[in-house]
C-alpha cells in the first residue's frame, strides 16, 4: 500500500464522467490552479479491492465547466474507460512541481510556514488559511494560542519562500486569542 | 425592499465610537465587533475589525472598495467542504 506523502499537494477529484468521449469532472480543492493540468507529473490515486492504486497520468485537454472541470486523461478513450477513474484523486509531489506556480499564493504553499515578528521572535506556524471575500487570513497557531492574520501588505512584512518564513507587523489586538 | 433614504445608512454606534476615537488619537488596534449588520463607512478605511462570524473573530483590514457594504460580508459564516460521494454515503451506512 501506497503512503501519502507529506509533499503531495491534493489537486482535487474525479466525479464523474462526462459524455461518451472519455472526458471526467474534476472537482479542484483550494490548492488547484489551472496551469497545473499541463503538468507531466501528475498522480492519480484511487482505492481498489487491493488497496490504493497510485499511477502517473497526463492531461490531454482540459477546459473550464462550472465551477469544476473537464479534463481528458491520455489512454482514456470512452465512457467505460472514464467511470473506472471516478473517486480518484489527483495529486502533485510538491517537489516536482514542473510548471508555473500560481499567482496568488495557494494554501499548500503557505500552511506550515514559520510565522516572525518585526523583531525576528518566533510567534507561530501558519495552520490553515481561510478565504474571505476581502482577502485571504492566515491562521497561525504558536505558544499555545491561535490567532488570524489578515494577508493584507500592512501587517505581512516580508515572505521567504525558500526558508518558508513569514515577518508580521502585529498591531494591538491582532494576537489575541481569536 | 431598501432602507428608507431618510434615515441613512445603519452603522453600529459603539463601533463608530471606537474608529472615531481611534482616528482623533491616531491610534491603530483591532477592534473586535458582533455588528454584522453595520455598515461600512469611510471612518473605517484604513482599520482592521475583527468581525465575529459565529464561531471566531475574522480580521478584517478596511480598504476604501469596501465602503457602503455591511461587514457582515467579509466573514463568511459557513464552511463549503464539497458533497459526499454516492460510495462515502454507503460506507455510512455499513
Amino acid at each position: 500500500m501506497n503512503v501519502i506523502q507529506m509533499t503531495d499537494v491534493f489537486l482535487g477529484r474525479l466525479v464523474k464522467a462526462f459524455g461518451i468521449r472519455g472526458e471526467i469532472k474534476l472537482h479542484p480543492t483550494d490548492d488547484f490552479w489551472e496551469e497545473v493540468l499541463a503538468s507531466k507529473c501528475l498522480t492519480l490515486r484511487r482505492e481498489t479491492t487491493d488497496g490504493v492504486e497510485e499511477e502517473p497520468v497526463i492531461v490531454k485537454r482540459y477546459r473550464p465547466h462550472k465551477n469544476s472541470y473537464v479534463v481528458t486523461l491520455d489512454g482514456v478513450a470512452d465512457r467505460n474507460q472514464a467511470e473506472a477513474l471516478v473517486g480518484g484523486e489527483l495529486f502533485i509531489d510538491d517537489e516536482k512541481i514542473d510548471v508555473e506556480l500560481p499567482k496568488q499564493k495557494r494554501p499548500f504553499q503557505i500552511i506550515g510556514t514559520t510565522v516572525k515578528d518585526a523583531d525576528g521572535a518566533i510567534v507561530g506556524e501558519v495552520t490553515s488559511v481561510i478565504f474571505s471575500a476581502a482577502h485571504d487570513v492566515y491562521e497561525v497557531s504558536g505558544g499555545g494560542r491561535v490567532f488570524l492574520v489578515p494577508a493584507v501588505p500592512e501587517f505581512i512584512v516580508s515572505m521567504d519562500e525558500e526558508k518558508r518564513e513569514l515577518v508580521i507587523r502585529p498591531v494591538p489586538g491582532l494576537m489575541d486569542e481569536s | 425592499m431598501g432602507r428608507s433614504l431618510k434615515k441613512g445608512p445603519y452603522i453600529d454606534k459603539k463601533l463608530l465610537g471606537r474608529i472615531i476615537e481611534m482616528n482623533r488619537s491616531g491610534g491603530k488596534r483591532v477592534v473586535k465587533t458582533w455588528a454584522r449588520r453595520s455598515t461600512i463607512s469611510p471612518e473605517f478605511v484604513g482599520h482592521t475589525v475583527a468581525i465575529h462570524n459565529g464561531n471566531k473573530f475574522i480580521p478584517i483590514y478596511i480598504n476604501e472598495n469596501m465602503v457602503g457594504h455591511k461587514l457582515g460580508e467579509f466573514a463568511i459564516t459557513r464552511t463549503y467542504r464539497g458533497h459526499t460521494s454516492k460510495t462515502g454515503k454507503d460506507k455510512g451506512k455499513k
